[in-house]
């Protein structure tokens, strides 16, 4: 295949929330150790005077640096999100203007495996020409999307931005993307902001998920996908360095490696420090193990996400 | 299909001296609700079968009850 990543940054609201703050403030039924129990998850970062845009414009710039790479040679700009403050113009059309660039610029939304989605639109935009180095921007705010009163799920999420720069390379082996139609296992409904007279007026819901089903799924789907890329490869599990999985909850990836009977260190986790930061969790993971020195040149990544739809996909990158 | 349910239950809880009924509850058995989900899943792989998590499951005579269904 195609692509390599060239780099790669974050953008993280400066207000952390611990889980007896959030029960505080909230004045929910809850405490720190059920919460943690339930989920892994022990503090979160939530937007207060940032917006979903600064976030993502501060990845998108951070990636660039990262990469050495100035805005005029991007040559396209993919964003990955349920929604920015505008329905339009797009999340990635927002950073296209902060950055200076001239790309073309598009939003996809495939819930938390977004990152995934825009990983292989980059490596078929690459493989075809129409593009070498392409800028993936991911970003979340989840906080604006849940029921605070609802304890099921406004302890699940975080709010952040991700990126990473691609461009022509060897390093993706693998990518496999694929949609189990349920829809009602997560969802969420958005209030049109029109005034239609001739139609019945939408209500916003917010975000829902069916806890026990998601769980099923998601570990059921993430064994699949690991199985599937590992035999499409010829390759043993132990062969994998990092598995990056989409941190949903760490009971989710717990039972799926107990299962899998995988190494438990070879699965890098930040759940606890952001929670779930949907599409954004595992590019900011890739981050923060780059910032560590724990990716080497010739490691193999294996990624995998599930998210609403269902939607979920694999793909597996030797890093160059 | 009772007996493997209870099979899987007391290595699931990892005590061989529980008493299982149909009508014994996931909540008797101190399972959180993603417990009692990795119970089904563990019930799917030992019987080779699908649970259809549509219902509410709380009791080991749910999950004979939809199997009983599937079947």
């Amino acid at each position: 295949m195609t692509i390599k990543i060239l780099g790669t940054g974050i953008g993280i609201p400066s207000r952390r929330v611990s889980n007896d703050e959030l029960a505080h403030i909230m004045g929910i039924d809850t405490t720190d150790e059920w919460i943690q129990t339930m989920t892994g998850i022990s503090h979160r970062n939530i937007c207060t005077t940032e917006t979903l845009v600064d976030l993502a414009n501060q990845a998108a710039a951070s990636a660039l640096k990262n990469s050495s790479i100035h805005p005029t040679q991007i040559d396209y700009i993919l964003g990955a999100t349920m929604g920015c403050e505008t329905s339009t113009p797009s999340l990635a059309s927002h950073v296209a203007d902060h950055i200076g660039a001239t790309a073309p610029s598009v939003d996809l939304n495939a819930a938390c495996v977004g990152f995934l989605y825009c990983l292989d639109y980059a490596s078929a935009l690459i493989a075809t020409g129409r593009a070498t180095t392409v800028l993936i921007v991911t970003g979340e705010r989840m906080s604006s999307h849940v029921d605070w009163s609802d304890r099921r799920t406004c302890i699940l999420f975080g709010d952040g931005a991700a990126a990473v720069v691609v461009t022509k390379g060897q390093g993706l082996k693998y990518i496999n993307l694929q949609t189990r139609p349920d829809m009602d296992v997560i969802t969420m409904k958005r209030k049109m902001s029109g005034t239609n007279p001739l139609a019945t007026p939408d209500e916003a819901t917010p975000i829902f998920l069916d806890g026990q089903k998601v769980f099923k799924y998601a570990v059921s789907l993430m064994e699949e996908e690991i199985i599937t890329a590992l035999n499409t490869l010829g390759w043993h599990a132990d062969e994998i360095d990092h598995y990056l999985i989409h941190q949903a909850n760490r009971r989710i990836i717990d039972f799926a490696i107990s299962r899998l009977e995988l190494s438990p260190e070879k699965f890098p986790m930040n759940i606890a420090e952001y929670g779930n930061m949907s599409a954004v969790s595992i590019p900011a993971l890739l981050h923060e193990l780059r910032m560590a020195h724990s990716i080497q040149p010739g490691q193999k990544l294996l990624l995998c996400a599930f998210g609403a739809g269902m939607t979920c996909g694999s793909s597996v990158i030797e890093w160059e | 299909m009772l007996e493997d349910i209870v099979e899987v239950i007391k290595e699931y809880k990892n005590d061989s001296t529980l008493t299982i009924t149909p009508e014994t509850t996931f909540a008797s058995l101190d399972l959180d609700s993603l417990e009692s989900v990795e119970l089904v899943m563990k019930i799917e792989e030992k019987l080779g079968v699908s649970i259809d998590m549509n219902g509410e499951i709380t009791c080991v005579n749910d999950v004979l009850t939809v199997l009983e269904t599937a079947n």
